[in-house]
């Protein structure tokens, strides 16, 4: 199956959250996993890579936490797919590195291209500021399934 | 990394090999392998998979070998992708919804849906009828290395055994 991994689709989930919170807003990475239903060591390491992106930064000490590293209009899905897989490539052939010696000729090589180009336009327009747009209601039920599902744990 | 496995790469320049033949033509697995520098056993896995999903079809006995099931025209490489991957699904919860109770209002779902979309409609565009017509200068270059013996080992002469189509 053709897919994004885990890791990619976490860390989506991981900035529509802090998207949809009031600009500036600094949260905890348990706080955030526990909203998201998220475990912690995968969204620490998850958070780690969004850092290195630029997408997110921390602040350590009382009252940090993570908060995103630039406005929501200005991170894209693929944004989030080059920091977290490296990027949208279809295939091997079309990687820099170990270019394949007939290449050059190749039409099924071009078809990998085009397509790879098609999702990365695709993906460069989608910023998370419309997905914050159709999120009002979803945030919400977010956090009232992870309430539904944490208290039993907790009590 | 988002992408195909070697598995699909592989089927397409199979599929790719056959259809630069002429319509009809069948060929041992063993030539394919050959001419494309493709491990032999893979090779045989692989039209294993296009043979169940109607794409390739082969014979036994003398002249025999595997030859397109359908005119090239008719085979999209969106399906040797289905064939070969089981579908074409960006995340897990747009295959199968279940995974995700939250699916119905989520934002990001619906982008993953409107994503594999847009690669599923163009990779049913590119028919194999026309990725042979451009190829027929490429098709000669795949058949020269394997002329001056290049086959196995490829990967030891400087030619990587992946990319090459």
């Amino acid at each position: 199956m053709i897919g994004i991994s885990r890791q990619s689709d976490y860390a989506a989930r991981l900035v529509l959250h802090l998207a949809c919170l009031e600009p500036g807003t600094w949260v905890s990475i348990p706080e955030i996993s526990k909203a998201r239903l998220l475990p912690a060591p995968f969204t620490r390491r998850i958070v780690s890579c969004l850092v290195k992106a630029g997408i997110l930064r921390t602040l350590r000490g009382t009252g940090g936490g993570i908060s995103l590293a630039r406005s929501a209009s200005r991170i894209s899905l693929l944004d989030i797919l080059e920091a977290v897989e490296g990027g949208v490539v279809l295939n091997a052939c079309l990687e820099g590195g170990r270019p394949c010696v007939f290449s050059g000729g190749c039409q099924v090589q071009r078809a990998w291209d085009n397509a790879t180009a098609l999702l990365q336009r695709h993906l460069a327009t989608v910023t998370f500021d419309t997905l914050v747009l159709e999120s009002p209601t979803h945030q919400a039920a977010h956090i009232q399934r992870a309430e539904a599902v944490l208290k039993p744990a907790l009590s | 990394m988002l992408g195909i496995s070697r598995q699909t790469d592989y089927a397409a320049r199979v599929v790719l090999h056959l259809a630069c033949l002429a319509p009809g033509a069948k060929v041992p697995i063993a030539d394919i392998a050959k001419h494309r520098m493709l491990p032999l056993d893979f090779v045989r896995r692989i039209v294993g998979d296009l043979v169940k999903a109607g794409i390739l079809a082969t014979s036994r006995g003398s002249g025999g070998g595997v030859s397109l099931a359908r005119p090239a025209e008719e085979i999209s490489l969106g399906e040797v992708v289905r064939a070969m991957e089981g579908g074409i699904a960006l995340n897990h919860c747009v295959s199968d919804r279940r995974v995700c109770p939250l699916a119905a209002g989520c934002p990001v779902q619906s982008v993953w849906v409107d994503a594999t979309l847009v690669l599923d409609d163009y990779l049913a565009t590119v028919r194999f009828s026309a990725l042979a017509q451009r190829s027929a200068s490429h098709q000669p270059a795949h058949l020269r290395v394997q002329a001056i013996g290049r086959v196995r080992g490829a990967h030891q002469d400087g030619l990587p055994k992946t990319g090459h189509a």
